[in-house]
Parts: C-alpha cells; structure tokens; sequence
C-alpha cells in the first residue's frame, strides 16, 4: 500500500514536470506579451515595455526564462505576478488563508456543490433504477438531462432572476459574509454535478441489480429492501467514488463560469483573467495546483477504492 | 469503466492548457513575436533637443511647505499636470518598511480623506474615514468597490439593492431607458475622449491623402451612434479634440458623412495614381481594417459604409471603381503587439499589412496636448499612421509655449486641422461619455479626468432608502461596483480607472479636477510660474498630514515623482512627467540624480 | 426413497416477457415467449436434466421455477404448494427450501462480502444460526464442500473458479434446502475441474438426498449426471425421457440432431454416428412460427408440422417426445 503510494507519488513528478513544461511553451508561443497592454488600456511606451522585460527577465532566452521558474517552483515559489504587480502568485493564489485566500474560497465552494451534487444526484439515481420506466424514472432522467445541458452560467443568472430580483431572497454575489451567498452557487455548481451523479448512479444500480449476486441475494430469502440496501447499492457506488476524484479536483480548484456569475473570489476566476491579462506566472500557478489537485484527489480515491471495493489491492 | 473514469480525469488538465493554445490558435496568423533583446529607440512625444545632459532633475523640495518644479522649456499645460495623480507625495520610509506589501490594510500610509481598511483581492476593496484628514468633514464614512466580473450580475445586484453605483451590459442598454426606475437612475457624465480609427499611410491605397479622405466621409457616424450603439445622445466626431476641451471645433474641421464627397476623393485617388478605371476592368480597391475583440458592431459597420459607399459608376451607370474593406479582429494583446512591432519597424509591408485601425483615447487632464501631442503627435508610440509632419510638429512646440489660453487653443485647432483634414491620418468616429446607474438617494459629482472624489459625495435629502437594504447604505456608505480587480494600489504604478477609484481617495495631489474641468487648490494652497514659464513653485497647505498624523511636506512630493521616474519602477505614466528638466534622462537610466 | 414420490410439479408454465416501445407511455407491442406451457415433474432424490441450446428457455424456466421470475401462468407445486401463488413472507419461507446455483461463480456471489457473509447471511435472515453458532455452521459447509474453513474472512475474488463454485454450493447447502437448481453449474469453469464440482454434487446429493434440476447445454454432462432428462427448443419440452433410454433412443428429430453433434465415448457408437447439421437460425421467441417450433429447420419437416403444433406424448414406459413423425 505505502509501495503504492510512494510510486504514484514518484510519477506524478514526471506528470508535473510535463504540465509545467506544455504550459510554458503554449504561454510563449501565444503572441502578445503581459506587457504589450498597460492596465490604462493603452499602449505601453516602449520605454516602459523594455523595462519591464528587463526587471522581469523576458530578455533570456526562453529556456533560461523556464529553468529560472523551476528553480522558484522547487522552492514553492511561484514568482511575481506581471498584472498586479508588487504582489506575488504565491500571495495572489494563498494570501487570506484557509477563510478567505482564493484557493481556499473555490475549495469551500466546491465541496458544498460535491454535497449539493451527491445529495440529490444518488437518491434520484438509486429511485430512478428500482423504479425503472416509471414516471418517476423519466421525470428525474428528464431533470437531469436538462441539468446536463442547460449551461452554468444561464443556470446562475436564472436562479438569480428568481431569487434576488424577484423574490429578494438571496444576495447577487460575494462570498464568505453570510451563509446565504453560497445557496445559489452551490445550486448552480452542484445541479450539473447531480444531473451527472444520478445518470451514473442510475447506469451502474441497473446494472448492479441485474447482476447473479443480487439473484442470489433474492434466492437466500433476504427481504427486498436488505438486497437493495446491503447488496445493491454498495456495489453500486463505485463508479460514483470513481468520478468523485476528478470531480473534486475540478471543483475544488475553482470553476470559472459559477465563480465568474456569482463574483465569488476564487481561483478558478483569477485563472481565466490572468489568460487574458498574459499574467504567465499565475497561469502557472494555478495549473499546477491544479495539476496537483488533479493527481492528489486521483490518488485519493485510489487508496479509497481499497476501503470500498475488497478486490483492489495495491501490492 | 473504472479505466474509462480515469480516462475522463485527465481531459480538465488539457483543457487547461488548451485554452491557452486556442487563444493563440483563433487568432489570425501574425507573424511570430520576437522579443525585443535592446529597447527600440523611441521618439517621446516632445522631448525637445537638449544639449546639456542636466545634472539633476528639477524638483527641490525648497522648504517643507514649498516644492519647486523646473520645466525643460515652458509648458503652458503644466498647470493640469498638478492635479494629476503623478504628483501624488508618497513615503519611502513606509515602502522602505513593508517593501511591495506597503499596499495592504494596516501598511499603506496616505494624505487623502480616507484610509485603507479592507482588501481582498478579487473581492473587494473597502475605505473607510481618515480619522487625521485635514480637511473639511465629511458624510460618506465607508466606500466599498466589490469586483462583480460578470456586469450582468452587477446589473442584478444593482437592482436588488445590494450596489449604489453600477455599469450594465450594454446589451441591457434598451431595457434600462425603456424602465421607469432604471431610466430615472441612468445618467451621462462628460468624459472626453476620442474613439477613432487611423489610416496606415506607408500602404496604398491608404497612403494617398486622396484615399484616407474618400475612407473618412464615407463613414456614418450619427447611424453608428443611433442605431449601432444605441447611444443616441453621443457626439459624432470629426476632429480629435473632444467637447470642453479648449480647441473643440464641432463639425468645422474633418470630414462628415457625404457619399458624393467621399466619391470624388475616390476619383481624384484614381487620377493621382494615374489608374484607368473602365466598365469594362474596373479598379478594385482593397481596404484592410484591424480592430481588437468587442469593437466588432462598430467597426463592421465602419467597413459596410466603405463598400457600399465608394462605389463609382461611368454615365451608363456601369460600376467602374469600387472599394472593399475586409476586417480583421484580434484579441486586445495581440492586436496591440502585431501594432507595435509594425511601428517598430514601419517599412517591413509584410509585418504592417493594415490600411486602418481602431483606437481610442480618453484624456487625462484637460489640455488638447494630451491628444493632439502625446498621441497624435508624429512619431508618437500611441499611434500606427507612420505619417510625418513637419507641420505639425511645429505647431505642437509653439501650442506647448504658448501660456495665453486663446492662442494656444487657437494652435491646438491648427493642428488638430492638419491631422483630420489636411493630412486625414485618422477618421474620429465619436466622442465617449461616462455612463452609470446611481441610486436616487445619492448627490454625486463625477469630474471630467481620473475618478471620482467620494468625500464630496453626500445623500439628497427625503429620499427614502429601501427596508432590508445592506447596512449603512444611504446613511453614510457607498458600494460601487467594479468589473476588475484593482491591478495595484501603488499610486506610481496605476494607470487603470478601477485603480484610481481607490488611489484617487487615498491619496490627495497638489490641486484637484471639479467637475466643470477648472482645477482647485487640494494638498497645495496655490502656485506662481517664473516669467519665462519654466520654474513652477507650488506652496503646500501645512494643515496636510498623513494618515499616521505626520505632516505631509514638500519632500514627500520629491520623492512620489522621483519614485515615479525612477526606471526600476518602471511606471507606465512615467513620460506624463518628462516636461519636468532632466526626467526622461533619468527615466531612461542615464546619470541623473533625483530627490 | 421411492421413485415416485414427486418433490416438484410444474404445470403448463408460461413466462412471457413483453417488449415495449415508448418513452412517456409504453405500450406492449409484443410478447417474448421465454417458456411457453412446459410442464414435468421431479421426483424427490433425482437429478432431472434440462438440455437445449442457449436461448430455448431453460434457464428462465430453473428462475420461474424458484420465482425469481413470476410465471405469466401455470403451476408450480412444490411439496404440495403452488408457488406462484406464495407472496410475501410465506414465499420468503419456502425459499429456505430451494436454493440455486448460478452458472457464473464470481457474478453470483457480492464481491465487498466475505465468504463468511455470504453463506452467513441466509442463516441470520432466516433465523437459524448467530454468532458463534453461526460461524461454526460455515466453517462446516466450508468443509463440507471441500474448502478449508479457515477461508471465512476471504472475498470471493481471491479464489479460483472452482473454490467459486464451491462457496456457491455451500451457501446453497446453508439452509438445508431440499432442492437446488444447478443452472450451468460448470460451464464456466476450466474442463479440468467440471468433474471435481460434478463429482461434489452428486456425493452431496447422495449425503443429505438433494434433488436436482440440472440445467445445461451440453448433453454429456446430463447424461452422466441425469436420472431423467427434458430436451427444450424456443420455449417447449420436446422430449422427455430417462437418461439412458434418450441417448440410446431419441425419437425427435430435434434430439437427434442434438446428439449427432456429441462425441460419445463408445467407438461403435462414434463409427455409426451420422451428423445432422441443421440449418437455419433460431427463430425469434417474440415471433415463433405457426405449428411445429421445429418445423422451420427440422430435416424431416411434414406439411402437418407446419400447422399443427404436436403435444408432448408419452409413446413408451414415461419416453414423451412431441413429434408427428413418432406418433
């Protein structure tokens, strides 16, 4: 087991390593510069650019640009941001700490979306399969389709509609002030994740009680709701814990659009600005945290597997 | 299905990155980005020939409350440059002290009405009273600036009661004039500013005055305005120098929207160029148009009036002339690099294959230099036209001397005359606006140039504030929504409006803009200018102190405009200060002292 | 154990299973006739073969029998009771006393229990053994079917197929059923352990007097492990008939057929064995042709085959085939 871990661990370098490479190069090879704009949204003076480029290194050559990163990375630094300069990704990305720093605010939204989703997507799984091709069954498949399809973002400014402009309910946007800010993006994060969650759920419990062991069940004489309780909907949360790893890493690492909608201080919004804004250092910070996320939770359910299934073993 | 999971996982990983390859990929070809290894050599926007090196730069705080400034030749805008936050005073010890972290709450140290109490990056920004402001008291005891990205969102909250300032979507625009609240809550503030679009004139067929001029009465400003933009009540421009600036001309320079004009340039283009054009081959003329991402309705619509509008016919009525505009879009970054490197290099065609292209440019301070000069100005680096003018520059050195306001305004119109008319190096389309939702319940003042003063803001009296409001709101708070994070607080290192919303509040400059555009003593009691113009000596209020309670003098100026020069800042609005004698040199490195 | 003594009737039994087209409102636009009116009997104490190719309704007849499956219609009559006609906790109860072993020994057996829950648990339900008690009684049947009983805390997946099959048929012995239902119990295992399993259940049935409903395809193993033995095509018994007397003398065509395709391990037999290859496919259980279900491919097809459907008669001694050619 530790044998396993250890390997794992030891190829996710590698895995990194790759990320952190593939990320530099598509960086350098998108035309325009952090500093071809200024934040006025004016040209930059040339003067000004070729300063820039010399108190930021952008004059060695591209492999050197890349080892000088390394080096800060190996050291968990991940080097000045190009937007908001005098401030650090290390500051941009932690600064606040476990309540308020970015990452930490998409992690806090993502595993209230994670219950949202797990809440509502496995009960709407496990009834639409024990009562398969009844209303019940096409009612929820046909919510959870839609869940699956209507975006996100016109998800988040319908709840908005409802909930803020017409029933007053609900703030619009923030994060971390009142409990309430956190209804509608976890609503709007976790209603795709349930729709996904219970066709999953719904997919695997048919196959399960369709399976020789849930007959067997039924032939010892075990009464229905221990077959389906005991034998069926054990086995069928498998693929459920599967999905859970990069589910968790995804949301847990911030997700653009909820956070975009909501205005909640997260990672997953500072991420696509700083594409825009050619902030290259963040962008690096923030795919490689969530390439870590991505390779920790993986494992994570990995090692989860071990408790749920008795078949896997790592030796 | 375990593997297929598995699978799955690793695709939000390459999405990751392929975002950034599709940013690269959906942009039209340009041709690969060098990086610069030496600075280009560049012209600064009036830098006059200066033989002697100076030794100094001239700033000298002569005693505590008395700050002299030294010009390299007299500058008769000088006078705005006080109220602009480069002359905002700063202190080094506190940046000493706290290093890049002398921005955060509980660190940052400014002479304004209010203090920094809360920042959370990418969540808002919050002020709150300055209890050792020097000045008059005050109502507005908090301002909060929450960054809301998505402006629909702002909208929504605007509405429900949680903003008291707030943009829109401009899509939302019919729906808030048509609303019997919103309408009520929309105004339009005075921002000058120039939206325009500029002609390539090393490239044919827009290196032909004849042809820029035909391009430039071919637009139709006023059916962009109206039905484009639906901005009705904006003015079309056809000079550079926006309302309320002295120079302002209306329609008595430039082109205005007329077909038949625009054809006979078009004909007189062919006669130059000695072409024939026949019914039978008639001339095609190619028009290529750059603009960057969000520009598209009304640069489409720009390039619709070409094709449709230069069309010559021979007496038959047989088409035998016409132009055709084809439009490029480009991400902002990469459409501002692909310009520049053909700035750069104006005699590379392959690089710099553009006929026209979009800018803008919203002023700064309220003297005609801002446009004409820093971008219109030959060789300027805010401009891609490539044009010389002799002229022109010449003009612009005597307007820059020039200390009566009647004839400099009077030298502004010459020039701006010869840049839309005589020479048609761009076609201005409109001028901007400010446009904002505010809550009825609060008495406002916006000035023309840089962000609003809150400390003069208050609440009318007997309107009521809604039940089950945010708390504070119309009895002594303001929450004004941002679509971005401040880039920084650094006041030498700002140069965005979101910023200087914040800065503007923290910190106090020499004198400060009202809302007419007239400027009026703030950190400064008043100033006299030597008679040749080039020594300003500024006499500072000795009641200012900092937030700290220690008194604001007149070396904690020096050392804001030193640290702005200074080139390890590498300050954006640095050149804003190159008037100053012995600046750009310093700026640039070379062996003068500051301070 | 007198011969006689039937353990299990079952009469004119019909599984059917609709197919329906339609996402909101579902209609039935037709029926699969799974099992369609078979009826036979088991006496107590014998193994009673079921043979046919895969499709013909043998396995859904082994489940309907046991009601995993409700019959469309018909009787089962076990030990006086009809079945289907049992719900409930009276159905629960005469469970105890037919259990099933299933044709794949991993599919059948839940992989997140140990082998001491799985063949634990029936006792516990059924309230016959806990605790101690309980484990002692598994670590018997552990012994019983040839496992070491020291297995108990192992999951399934850690045995080979046959220790599979063993811990199947111990949790079938748990509650000392008096009759199983072997549904391909060795079809998927390695040839090289079938006689192993085989030779288990037939010492087990000698032990504590099982009765047998043997269900398979390959008609060697019924005729080495079958006292009587029942021949189905698309659904119908087409002949029924102890063991000895089928081999040596089928009288359907079908059967034939059936056994030209057997090796039989008896050179004389083997040298006179003339193959009968039939062709054709199986026709649709959703849609069987009038008459004969045979008739579209039987090599000896009669006009009247195609009309007429033949019922099962016995010509001689209990040998009933259902044939015009025979009668």
């Amino acid at each position: 087991m530790w044998r396993y871990i250890l390997n794992r661990l030891f190829w996710a370098v590698p895995v990194l390593f790759l990320v952190t490479l593939v990320t530099f190069t598509a960086m350098k090879l998108t035309p325009g510069g952090p500093f071809t704009a200024g934040t006025s949204g004016r040209p930059l003076p040339p003067r000004v650019k070729a300063q820039l480029n010399e108190i930021y290194g952008f004059n060695d050559p591209a492999w050197k640009q890349y080892l000088n990163y390394m080096g800060g990375l190996l050291r968990l630094d991940f080097g000045p941001s190009y937007k908001f300069r005098g401030r650090t990704v290390n500051d941009l990305m932690f600064q606040g700490g476990l309540l308020k720093a970015p990452l930490s605010v998409s992690a806090q939204l993502g595993l209230v979306a994670v219950g949202v989703a797990l809440v509502i997507g496995i009960p709407a799984g496990i009834v639409s399969a024990l009562k398969q091709n009844s209303w019940l069954d096409y009612l929820a498949m046909f919510v959870a389709m839609m869940g699956v399809s209507v975006p996100n973002f016109v998800l988040g400014l319908i709840l908005i509609w409802i909930f803020a402009l017409t029933l007053h309910w609900l703030p619009t946007y923030g994060w971390g002030e009142t409990p309430l800010q956190a209804v509608m993006p976890a609503l709007t994060l976790g209603t795709g994740g349930a729709a996904f969650i219970a066709r999953l759920t719904r997919a695997s419990m048919l196959e399960t009680i369709r399976a020789d062991y849930i007959r067997t069940a039924r032939a010892k004489g075990l009464r229905e709701r221990v077959v389906i309780w005991r034998h069926a909907i054990k086995n069928s949360m498998i693929p459920v814990v599967t999905i859970l790893g990069p589910l968790l890493a995804a949301w847990l690492t911030g997700t653009f659009l909820v956070e975009y909608v909501f205005s909640i201080p997260g990672i997953g919004k500072m991420y696509v600005t700083s594409i825009n804004d050619r902030d290259y250092t963040l962008i690096m910070g923030t795919t490689v945290v969530y390439a870590v996320a991505l390779v920790f939770f993986n494992l994570a359910v990995d090692i989860a597997y071990v408790f749920i299934d008795p078949r896997i073993r790592f030796d | 299905m375990i593997s297929n999971y598995r699978r799955l996982s690793i695709l939000p990983l390459l999405a990751v990155v392929a975002i950034a390859l599709v940013v690269a990929a959906c942009t039209p070809a340009p041709p690969p980005p060098p990086v610069p290894t030496t600075p280009p050599v560049v012209e600064e926007p009036t830098t006059p020939p200066e033989v002697e090196i100076p030794t100094r730069v001239g700033l000298r705080a002569v005693d505590d409350f008395t700050l002299e400034i030294t010009l390299t030749s007299p500058q008769a805008f000088f006078d705005s440059i006080l109220a602009f936050f480069t002359t905002y005073p700063t202190r080094l010890d506190v940046i000493n002290q706290f290093g890049d972290d002398w921005v955060l709450p509980g660190n940052l140290v400014g002479n304004g009405p209010y203090v920094l109490s809360e920042h959370e990056p990418q969540d808002h920004v919050t002020l709150t009273a300055n209890p050792n402001w020097w000045g008059a008291p005050f109502t507005i005891q908090t301002f909060t600036q929450p960054v809301i990205t998505e402006s629909s969102t702002m909208l929504a909250a605007y509405e429900n009661n949680e903003l008291d300032v707030s943009g829109f979507p401009s899509a939302e625009l019919p729906r808030i004039l048509e609303d019997p609240v919103l309408s009520q809550e929309f105004h339009i503030l005075p921002r000058p500013g120039v939206y325009y679009v500029g002609f390539n004139t090393n490239r044919a067929p827009t290196d032909n005055f004849h042809f820029r001029a035909a391009l430039a009465s071919s637009i139709d400003r006023r059916n962009i305005l109206d039905n484009v933009l639906n901005n009705p009540w904006r003015e079309a421009a056809q000079g550079v120098i926006a309302p309320g600036i002295p120079g302002y001309q209306g329609t008595d320079t430039g082109f205005a929207f007329d077909p038949a004009a625009a054809q006979a340039h078009l004909q007189l283009y062919i006669d130059d160029t000695g072409q024939t054009c026949t019914a039978d081959s008639p001339c095609s003329f190619v028009v290529d148009l750059w603009f960057n991402q969000g520009n598209e309705d009304v640069l489409e619509a720009v390039a619709a009036g070409w094709t449709e509008n230069l069309i010559l016919t021979d007496a038959d009525g047989n088409e035998i002339a016409a132009v055709h505009a084809t439009t490029v879009r480009m991400e902002w970054a990469v459409y501002l690099e692909t310009l520049d490197q053909c700035n750069a290099t104006p005699d590379d065609t392959a690089l710099c294959d553009y006929n026209a292209y979009r800018l803008g440019w919203v002023m700064d301070y309220g003297d005609a230099n801002n446009i004409v000069n820093e971008v219109f100005a030959p060789g300027s680096p805010f401009q891609y036209t490539g044009y010389e003018s002799a002229e022109v520059s010449g003009l612009i050195d005597q307007a820059l001397t020039e200390r009566d306001p009647a004839a400099r305004a009077a030298l502004w119109t010459q020039a701006e005359d010869l840049i839309v008319t005589d020479l048609a190096i761009t076609a201005p389309i409109f001028f901007y606006d400010r446009q904002g939702l505010i809550k009825p319940w609060l008495d406002f003042e916006f000035p023309p140039f840089g962000a609003a003063f809150i400390h003069e803001w208050g609440f009318v009296e007997g309107v009521a504030v809604p039940v089950g409001v945010p708390e504070g709101m119309g009895v002594d708070t303001i929450r004004s929504g941002s679509t971005a994070e401040p880039p920084t607080l650094d006041q030498a290192l700002a140069t965005d409006t979101t910023s200087h919303a914040i800065i503007n509040n923290l910190f106090a400059g020499l004198y400060k803009y009202e809302p007419d555009g007239s400027i009026t003593p703030y950190g400064a009691l008043s100033y006299e200018v030597s008679e040749d113009g080039t020594v300003y000596t500024v006499h500072l209020n000795p009641d200012a102190v900092w937030s700290d309670g220690t008194p604001v003098i007149a070396q904690h100026y020096v050392d804001g405009i030193c640290r702005m020069l200074n080139p390890e800042t590498a300050a954006e609005y640095a050149y804003v200060m190159y008037y100053i004698l012995g600046a750009p040199e310093f700026n640039s490195g070379e062996a003068v002292e500051c301070g | 154990m007198a011969k006689d003594d039937v353990l299990l009737e079952v009469r004119d039994l019909k599984m059917y299973f609709p197919i329906s087209r339609g996402v909101i409102f579902q209609k039935a636009v037709g029926m699969i006739k799974a099992v369609d009116g078979v009826s036979f009997t088991i006496r107590r104490g014998e193994t009673y073969g079921l043979v046919g190719e895969s499709g013909c309704g043998k396995t859904t007849t082994g489940r309907s029998i046991l009601q995993l499956y409700r019959p469309t219609a018909g009787q089962v009559i076990f030990e006086g009771q009809d079945l289907t006609k049992l719900s409930g906790e009276a159905l629960r109860r005469m469970r105890r006393k037919m259990q099933m072993i299933f044709q794949d020994p991993y599919a059948s057996l839940n992989p997140r229990m140990t082998v001491g829950e799985i063949i634990g648990e029936p006792l516990e339900v059924h309230g016959m053994a806990r605790g101690k008690q309980k484990k002692e009684r598994v670590q018997e049947l552990l012994q019983v079917v040839g496992l070491n009983p020291y297995f108990v805390n192992r999951y399934p997946h850690e045995f080979s197929g046959g220790q599979r099959q063993r811990i199947g048929i111990a949790r079938a012995l748990a509650l000392n059923p008096s009759f199983i239902v072997c549904d391909e119990p060795i079809a998927a295992l390695d040839v090289s352990i079938r006689a192993q399993i085989l030779n288990l259940l037939q010492d087990l049935q000698g032990k504590y007097g099982l009765t047998y409903l043997f269900i398979s395809h390959d008609l060697s193993v019924v005729r080495h492990i079958s006292d009587r033995v029942g021949v189905m095509y698309l659904g119908k018994l087409f002949e029924v008939a102890d063991s000895d007397e089928l081999y040596r003398n089928p009288l359907n065509p079908y059967t034939q057929a059936l056994l030209s395709a057997v090796h039989i391990p008896d050179p004389a037999v083997e040298a006179r064995r003339e193959r009968i290859i039939l062709t054709g496919d199986v026709p649709s259980p959703a849609n069987p042709p009038k008459g004969c279900n045979f008739c579209t491919r039987c090599p000896v097809v009669m006009d009247v085959c195609k009309e007429v459907e033949p019922d099962l008669i016995d010509v001689e001694n209990g040998h009933k085939v259902a044939c015009f050619r025979v009668y």
